[in-house]
C-alpha cells in the first residue's frame, strides 16, 4: 500500500476502500475491505504526552492537527484528527480486533478516555432528514448481581427489516428501549433512494462506516458527533465551574443499594469506582471516592433508581457521561442525565 | 448511621436550595425565585470597605445577601454591615444588576437571635423565620411556599467543598479527606502535603481562609492522618519527607481496595469510644 503522508492522500484512501466495498457489494452482496473505525476520544494531554496507540504520530503534510501514524509495525493504519482541543479522533484502518485492542491499551494512559456518548447522542439523526434508523444494540449485565447463575443479563441487537417480517416486533423494540441502556444504534442515509452513508455508533464513543460513497460526507458524520460532545463538555465543565449543584443521573431500573454498596468498596465491575460509604439509609446512601479511570476524586449520593454525581476540584467532568454509560449498561437500565433539572450531555 | 456532618450539612442544604433535581422533585426557593450565586468572593461598600458574605445571589426581581454559620452566638452585627453593600458590583460576578439595597439572610441549622434578621434553618427540613423583613415579594412568597411544604433537605447531593475553616468536628473532618486520601494509592502518585490535602478540600473556599486559620485547620488534619496511619492503615500509607504516600507495601488488588476502603470508613465512622487525642481536637 502506498505511503499515506497527506490529507488528500488518506482521503484517497479511504475513498477507494468505500468504492471497493460498494463495487463488491454490488456483485458478491458483501463487503472485503476493512471497514472504516473511528473512535471519540476525550483528551486532557498534549499531543506530545499523549503519543499514539501503535508506533508514532507524524504531522500529514497538507493539514493543520492531522496525523497518521509510522515506526510500529502496523503503520499506515491509524490517523489522527486532532483539530478539536479536548475532543480528538482516530481514524483506523486496522481490523476490529486489532484496533479495539490498540485503543484499548493506550487509552489506559492516565489523562485520556473515550467520549460516553447518551442516549441523545446516539439518537441524534432521529429526526434529520435523509436519516433512518436502520438498528439498534440494548444492553443490561445485571453487574451487581451476587454471582453470574442468577444474574439477569440482557442483550438485544436488532437491525430493522426485520421488524416488516416479526409481527409485533416494533412494539417489543419500543417498549425495551425505554426500559435499558443503548450501547448501538446503526444510521442510514438515502439521497434519492441511495444508500450514501451507513453508520453504527456505538456508546463507548466508536463508530464504524459501513456503506459510503463520499469520503466527506463520511468524514463529516463523524465530525458532526465530535463537535456535539465537545459542545456537551464545554457546557457540563461550565455548570461545574459556576455553581456547585450536582449532575443527576436518573435510572429506569431499581438498583440494589446493598450490591452497589458491596461492589463499589471493592473497585471492581464495569463501573471502576472505587467509593466508601459514608451515609446510609434503606433507600438513600452517600459515598466518597475515586474514580479508577482517573484516580479523580468522585462524590456520589445513590438512591434506588437514581444517583448525584459531584465532581470536586480540577476532575474531570468526562467522569459523568462516564459513569451514565456504564452504570446503564451494567444496573441501571435507561439513564439520562440533568443539571437543575435541564438535561445535559443530550 | 454515622451522625451528619454539621457544617458540611449547613453549606449543601443552604447550597442546594438554589438548585432543582428531577427524581425527587426538588426545587430549592432561591432556584425557584430565578436566583443565581456567588461564593465567597470579594465586594465592596460605598466607602470603598471590603465584604465578603458566603453567597451573594441575584435574580431579576432582587439580590439578597447569605450568611451561613454553625456559630452559637448572634450574627446580627456581621449582617448588619452587609447592608452597604455597593450593588454595582453584582455586575462583576455576572449577576443581574440592581440599584436598591440587598435582602439578608441568616442560614443555621439551629435557632440562635441574630435580631430581626430573616433566618432560614436547613437542618432536615426547610423552616423560616422573620420573613416579613424581605423585601423582595417574589422571594418572600418562594421561601414562605417551601416552609409551608416542609421542603425535604435530607437527600440532596453533597457539594465539591469538603473540608472547611471552622472544622473541628473529628468526623467531620476525617470524612472530609477520604477520597483525598483514597488518590494517594493511585499507581504512581507522588504523594500529598498536609497542605494540599487542605487546599483539595477547601476546594473553592481557597481564598476565603486566612492563613492562621490554614494552618489551624492543617494541624487538625496532620493529627486525624496520624491516627489513621498509626491505627487503621499502618502499613499501608506512611508520611515521608513532609508527604503522606502509599507504602511499597500497597498492590492494587480488589481484596486490597476493599481492606482499605473498610479501615477508612472505620476511622471516618463514628467511633464508639473517643480517644483522649480526639477529644484534643473536638470543641
Amino acid at each position: 500500500m502506498r505511503e499515506i503522508k497527506t490529507l488528500g492522500d488518506l482521503k484517497e484512501r479511504l475513498q477507494a476502500g468505500f468504492e471497493n466495498n460498494e463495487e463488491s457489494l454490488e456483485i458478491f452482496g458483501k463487503t472485503y475491505s476493512t471497514q472504516l473505525k473511528a473512535y471519540l476520544i476525550e483528551s486532557n494531554l498534549p499531543l506530545t504526552d499523549a503519543g499514539c496507540p501503535e508506533g508514532n504520530w507524524r504531522k500529514l503534510d497538507d493539514s493543520v492537527g492531522w496525523y497518521g501514524n509510522i515506526d510500529g509495525d502496523l503503520s499506515n493504519t491509524l490517523f489522527l484528527d486532532s483539530t478539536r482541543e479536548r475532543v480528538w479522533i482516530i481514524y483506523s484502518l486496522m481490523d476490529a480486533t486489532e484496533s479495539d485492542f490498540f485503543m484499548g491499551k493506550w487509552l489506559e494512559r492516565k489523562g485520556l478516555d473515550r467520549c460516553w456518548l447518551s442516549r441523545n447522542h446516539l439518537l441524534h439523526w432521529e429526526k434529520k432528514e435523509s436519516w433512518s434508523q436502520r438498528g439498534l444494540g440494548l444492553k443490561f449485565s445485571d453487574g451487581l448481581a451476587q454471582d453470574e447463575e442468577n444474574a439477569a443479563n440482557f442483550s438485544l441487537k436488532a437491525y430493522y427489516g426485520a421488524n416488516k417480517l416479526i409481527k409485533g416486533l416494533d412494539r417489543v423494540l419500543n417498549e425495551a428501549r425505554e426500559e435499558f441502556a443503548i450501547y448501538s444504534a446503526r444510521w442510514q442515509k438515502r439521497t434519492e433512494g441511495e444508500v450514501v452513508l451507513s453508520s453504527e455508533w456505538y456508546s463507548n464513543g466508536k463508530a464504524t462506516i459501513n456503506r459510503a460513497l463520499d469520503v466527506d460526507e463520511a468524514l463529516i458524520s463523524v465530525a458532526e458527533m465530535a463537535n456535539r460532545y465537545a459542545d456537551s463538555l464545554k457546557e457540563a465543565n461550565e455548570l461545574r465551574e459556576k455553581t456547585m449543584g450536582a449532575f443527576e443521573l436518573d435510572f429506569s431500573q431499581e438498583i440494589d443499594l446493598d450490591a452497589f454498596s458491596k461492589k463499589v468498596a471493592t473497585g471492581t465491575g464495569d463501573m471502576k469506582l472505587w467509593l466508601v460509604e459514608t451515609e446510609s439509609e434503606d433507600d438513600f446512601r452517600r459515598f466518597r471516592g475515586v474514580d479508577l479511570h482517573t484516580w479523580d476524586r468522585i462524590l456520589m449520593d445513590v438512591g434506588k433508581d437514581f444517583a448525584y454525581i459531584t465532581v470536586p476540584g480540577k476532575g474531570c467532568i468526562n467522569a459523568a457521561p462516564r459513569i451514565a454509560t456504564l452504570q446503564g449498561e451494567d444496573n441501571a437500565g435507561k439513564t439520562s442525565i440533568y443539571h437543575d433539572g435541564v438535561e445535559v450531555f443530550a | 448511621m454515622p451522625e451528619k456532618d454539621y457544617r458540611i450539612a449547613l453549606w449543601r442544604n443552604t447550597i442546594q436550595l438554589f438548585h432543582e433535581y428531577k427524581k425527587s422533585n426538588f426545587i430549592g426557593p432561591f432556584k425557584a425565585a430565578g436566583f443565581n450565586y456567588v461564593v465567597d468572593r470579594p465586594f465592596l461598600t460605598r466607602q470603598g470597605e471590603s465584604r465578603q458574605p458566603d453567597i451573594i445571589s441575584s435574580g431579576e426581581t432582587g439580590w439578597l445577601v447569605l450568611e451561613l454559620t454553625a456559630n452559637q452566638k448572634s450574627k446580627e452585627a456581621q449582617l448588619e454591615k452587609y447592608k452597604t453593600i455597593d450593588s454595582r458590583y453584582l455586575g462583576n460576578y455576572g449577576l443581574y444588576p440592581h440599584e436598591s439595597p440587598p435582602d439578608i439572610i441568616c442560614s443555621r441549622f439551629d435557632f440562635v437571635d441574630d435580631g430581626s434578621f430573616c433566618q432560614i434553618f436547613v437542618k432536615d427540613f426547610f423552616d423560616l423565620k422573620n420573613e416579613e423583613q424581605i423585601e423582595n415579594q417574589h422571594l418572600k412568597t418562594e421561601l414562605i411556599k417551601a416552609k409551608g411544604m416542609g421542603l425535604d433537605l435530607r437527600k440532596l447531593p453533597e457539594i465539591p467543598i469538603t473540608l472547611l475553616p471552622e472544622m473541628n468536628n473529628p468526623q467531620e473532618i476525617r470524612r472530609g479527606l477520604i477520597e483525598i486520601v483514597m488518590q494517594l494509592f493511585a499507581p504512581n502518585s507522588d504523594g500529598k502535603t498536609p497542605i494540599q490535602m487542605v487546599d483539595e478540600g477547601l476546594e473553592r473556599l481557597i481564598d476565603k481562609i486566612g492563613v492562621n486559620e490554614k494552618h489551624a485547620l492543617m494541624d487538625r488534619v496532620k493529627f486525624h492522618m496520624e491516627i489513621l496511619i498509626d491505627n487503621h492503615l499502618s502499613g499501608y500509607l506512611e508520611f515521608k519527607d513532609n508527604a503522606y504516600r502509599a507504602t511499597d507495601k500497597f498492590k492494587q488488588h480488589h481484596k486490597t481496595l476493599e481492606s482499605v476502603a473498610s479501615r477508612l470508613k472505620e476511622w471516618a465512622g463514628p467511633s464508639p469510644q473517643r480517644t483522649l487525642e480526639d477529644e484534643r481536637f473536638k470543641r
